[in-house]
């Protein structure tokens, strides 16, 4: 970031290139939908690239870009509050072609991937049914691997109310997702 | 401290946040408890399962698109600043650009009142004075693109009802 303030573009793209990824998927497994995750982590570089002038190296890089990323999410999410959810971004029809190809070589069958979609649908919806905050803290620490410190510096709450925040999070996913695991 | 205590622990200690006399609390009790290992075999199960929402990949002209958005945006900027110049050049430029501008809109709303627009004259000047009165009776000269897109001449008793038409 540092090099970038000094003008060098080529040190912003290789920031791209490290957090554009995590930033988008952050994104969009809090909105649940591609193309406005695709949208806001382009919103997010932007205020990045404009606020670089001002970044001072208090707070870790990656935190100051998670805050932003939280606060354009809360954003939106708050415009978009009465919004009728369109048909389009129901679960299964969110994602785009870009999705990520299953990780083994076995193509599954129509019935198995069919029971996959479902079974991402739910966790998916699972998530979603969270309030924001809780909703926050489950992604940065199931997908991003944020320690509580982290989540709380970037929640700007405490440690103590990131351990309740996950713990109500967690009771409230073993509800949603009881059948599921019954099913394991 | 009982069961319902403890379980409150039990999300902190399977993400690995406990530290000393917490962390071997816990593990002590999960050892004898079989109600609270089930809790966080639960907890576990949940935290596997959410590991089947996969993420997604960037669409492949994302930089592209960025830096398109970085030029579209930079570019008015640039403009504006060739115009007016570097740093303390533009702050001259400010009040006179502002005054430019409070006299451009002045003068176009005293020239507006002045000369109204040649198409208003010319109905106007097709008009006969009979055909004056009337349109003076119905009132609505103010707007005369509606008067424009009715045959009025052919339906007087439309005219007539446009204010009652207008209200509705």
């Amino acid at each position: 970031m540092l090099e970038f303030k000094a003008g060098d573009k080529a040190a912003f793209e290789k920031l791209m290139r490290k957090y554009y990824p995590r930033i988008l998927n952050f994104i969009y497994r809090f909105m649940g939908n591609r193309t406005v995750a695709e949208d806001l982590t382009q919103e997010v570089f932007m205020r990045i690239y404009k606020a670089a002038a001002a970044y001072k190296p208090r707070s870790r890089l990656q935190t100051w870009i998670y805050v932003i990323a939280k606060n354009v999410s809360l954003n939106e999410l708050r415009r978009k509050k009465d919004f009728v959810v369109s048909l389009d971004d129901r679960p299964n029809s969110s994602e785009g072609s870009y999705d990520r190809e299953p990780q083994d070589s076995i193509t599954p069958s129509p019935d198995a991937e069919l029971m996959q979609k479902e079974r991402k649908s739910i966790i998916k919806s699972a998530i979603d049914s969270l309030p924001p905050n809780q909703r926050i803290a489950v992604i940065l620490r199931r997908y991003d691997d944020f320690s509580y410190d982290q989540i709380a510096r970037t929640l700007n709450i405490s440690n103590k109310a990131v351990k309740s925040l996950l713990n109500r999070a967690k009771e409230n996913l073993k509800v949603r997702l009881a059948d599921m695991i019954k099913e394991d | 401290m009982n069961c319902n205590d403890l379980k409150n622990m039990i999300s902190a200690y399977m993400d690995g946040e406990l530290k000393g006399p917490e962390h071997h609390l816990i593990k002590k009790h999960l050892a004898t408890c079989r109600s609270c290992r089930k809790e966080a075999e639960n907890q576990e199960n949940i935290w596997q399962l959410l590991g089947e929402y996969e993420g997604i990949d960037p669409s492949p002209d994302y930089a592209e698109r960025f830096w398109n958005r970085v030029e579209n945006r930079s570019s008015w900027r640039e403009k504006i600043r060739s115009i007016f110049g570097p740093g303390d050049m533009r702050s001259r430029w400010v009040p006179a650009v502002g005054l430019a501008c409070v006299l451009i809109v002045v003068s176009t709303i005293a020239i507006r009142l002045q000369f109204p627009p040649p198409e208003l004259n010319n109905v106007i000047a097709s008009l006969s004075e009979i055909d004056l009165d009337m349109v003076a009776s119905v009132d609505i000269l103010e707007d005369y693109e509606i008067i424009q897109e009715i045959d009025f001449f052919s339906d007087l008793e439309f005219i007539e009802r446009l204010d009652q038409l207008g209200a509705s």
